[in-house]
């Protein structure tokens, strides 16, 4: 028991210790930094790959793939029950 | 000087991503209003309707949703056509809901209500959509829970069913023009589960179908899209993958190409195949009375193709409408049985004269959408 | 150890800090829409907002408006906005900007030079600059609201 508290004690130091050297610039935390820049997002924005701004006939759509069969799920969609038989 | 200049060029870098409000971090959904009106031929089965549909920002950080759904329903299915009366019947469905902003993460609430004679249920909806690494990638959290009385045109019956989902999303830019997506859900229900009024065949003679009154199902699906630029066309391409405690495994691949035409247009056009094997206690005929049976022929195996092509018109802006657009489309589907039969007169007897079911379903939208 | 836990004080004050640390803002020449180039080492003696912007960025279309009436009210007080687009070749950003009617110029980055070397991490991104050139402040995003923070800022820099 002891010795769990002496680890605990150090390992805090240890830890302060690094924050303290990181923050000071002698250690550096590799960043992800986002591989595509924000400003280079446009293509992903364009109309075509917008995912949908019509929504209702895309739910559609998936209700009626859901009622005419078993699977249901893991589409991006939900909704609410219904009697469809 | 220099080392406090380091620490705050330290600090400024740790700390952008949870202080940033932007493009990509995750923004309120805009204003918008939707009206439109579905359509569905198939099989005997007619279905049509409006839905309508409005959200708006409340504050800063709120946005709230209200839609109202109607499917008018004409039924002339094929299990009507042989053992049942045809029908007609409203379906309306009411939901809000509320999105709620803060920094890289969203929460969602929604509570659905939908209501026909002889069924009525109530979900409610939590998801929760946190993005990462400036916005490349973004993780999801969902749960459900929904509560259904079932009832009877045609009887006094009633009993419930129980619905409760669990999701799990993730999707990742990896390049400028190509993102992907991976989708996780499970289902679980407990109740009624089968349909009052569809009958199972035992020996040629109709008898109530029933169905075990758990299910449990996994569903994984994977996505993704990508921007052809010399094309100014989006790929997007999908599977997923479901399994359940009934037996069912289902396959489902989609295909789409969206392209813009000139200025203003856009078209769309897509493929999508399925295919399912049966459900454990499913056959289309029975020879004796087993405690777990149905003829749903869509808890059978079978597979459908479908085509579809849509086009979108965009509008100049005006001084109420921001980006509103038109919207229409159709889907062409064709579904074939591999294990449930169409009998002659309906005579379940007639092995001789009996072939596997097959029909085509048509789907077609108009809608129109604007901001404001 | 009490050394440690202030150094971990100071780390978690740095969240409510948003300044960037003081350095001179690189100077550049773009091509306006409005013909004729600009050179951002013209405009020295003014306080400077440099706005990052593109036409497929919703908040960047929500704060143009803001940023004319900023224009307007610092003017004649010594104060300049740029804005900065970093739209591809083709997307005519002159006809984008034209219902606007905005007072300050819109300049064109297409070649992303410009926004990588303030190395801007996200979209709108509004860099302030005091009448020496000095990046004083960079704010990231826009919200509703952000035009209370924009006013104060500029108002501290044009004290200066």
């Amino acid at each position: 028991m002891r010795y769990l508290d002496s680890a605990l004690k150090v390992s805090k130091c240890m830890i302060l210790l690094s924050m303290a050297l990181v923050m000071f610039g002698c250690v550096k935390i590799p960043e992800i930094k986002p591989w595509v820049a924000p400003y280079e997002r446009s293509l992903l924005s364009r109309e075509e790959m917008i995912r949908v701004r019509h929504s209702h006939p895309g739910q559609f759509r998936e209700h009626v793939y859901a009622v005419r069969g078993a699977a249901q799920g893991a589409t991006g969609t939900q909704g609410g029950g219904c009697g469809c038989n | 000087m220099e080392s406090v200049i380091r620490f705050l060029n330290v600090v400024v870098s740790i700390v952008f991503l949870a202080f940033s409000w932007s493009c990509f971090a995750i923004t309120l959904p805009k204003d918008k209003a939707e009206a439109t009106y579905h359509y569905y031929d198939g099989g005997g089965v007619e279905v049509s309707g409006p839905a309508l549909f409005v959200r708006k920002s409340v504050a800063d950080t709120v946005s709230v949703t209200a839609s109202y759904y109607v499917d008018a329903v004409t039924s002339a299915s094929i299990d009507v056509e042989t053992y049942a009366s045809p029908y007609e019947e409203d379906r309306t469905e009411y939901s809000v809901s509320a999105d709620y902003v803060e920094n890289d993460a969203k929460i969602t609430v929604a509570y659905v209500n939908s209501e026909e004679s002889d069924y009525e249920s109530d979900t409610i909806h939590f998801d929760y959509q946190e993005e990462f690494f400036g916005g490349l990638t973004t993780a999801s959290l969902g749960y459900s829970s929904g509560s259904d009385d079932v009832l009877s045109n045609t009887s006094d019956f009633k009993d419930f069913a129980d619905h409760e989902f669990y999701r799990l999303g993730l999707s990742q830019v990896l390049t400028p023009v190509f993102l992907i997506r991976a989708n996780y859900e499970h289902v679980s229900d407990k109740g009624f589960l089968g349909s009052p009024y569809r009958k199972s065949v035992v020996n040629g003679v109709l008898f109530d179908e029933n169905l075990p009154r758990t299910r449990r199902s996994d569903a994984f699906s994977f996505g993704a899209d990508y921007f052809i630029e010399t094309w100014s066309a989006a790929i997007k391409a999908q599977y997923r993958y479901f399994s359940d405690t009934w037996d069912v495994k289902a396959d489902d691949f989609r295909l789409s190409v969206t392209k813009s035409l000139r200025s203003h247009w856009i078209i769309e056009g897509w493929v999508r195949y399925y295919g399912q094997t049966s459900a454990s206690f499913y056959q289309d005929q029975f020879s004796s009375i087993f405690q777990y049976r149905s003829r749903d022929k869509e808890l059978s195996d079978f597979d459908s193709y479908s085509l579809g092509i849509g086009f979108e018109y965009l509008i100049e802006d005006t001084d109420w409408l921001k980006e509103p657009s038109f919207a229409i489309g159709s889907e062409w589907i064709r579904y074939q049985y591999n294990d449930f039969y169409q009998y002659q007169n309906g005579d379940f007897n007639q092995n001789n004269n009996k072939r596997l079911y097959e029909f085509d379903a048509t789907i077609i939208y108009v809608s129109f959408s604007t901001g404001f | 150890m009490k050394k440690a836990y202030w150094f971990f004080i100071l780390l978690l004050s740095g969240c409510f800090v948003q300044a960037h640390a003081e350095q001179q803002a690189p100077d550049f020449v773009l091509k306006s829409v409005a013909d004729g180039n600009v050179r951002l080492s013209e405009h020295y003696g003014e306080v400077i907002l440099l706005n990052f912007w593109a036409t497929w960025c919703g908040p960047c279309r929500k704060e143009l408006p803001v940023l004319n009436n900023l224009q307007k009210k610092y003017e004649r007080a010594g104060f300049s906005v740029l804005a900065v687009s970093v739209d591809e070749a083709d997307a005519k950003v002159a006809n984008y900007v034209e219902p606007f009617k905005l007072s300050f110029p819109v300049l064109l980055d297409e070649e992303h030079k410009v926004v990588k070397e303030y190395d801007i991490q996200a979209m709108p991104g509004s860099v302030f600059l005091s009448r020496d050139g000095e990046i004083k402040y960079v704010h990231l995003g826009y919200k509703e609201g952000d035009e209370a923070k924009y006013s104060k800022i500029i108002e501290s820099l044009l004290k200066e």
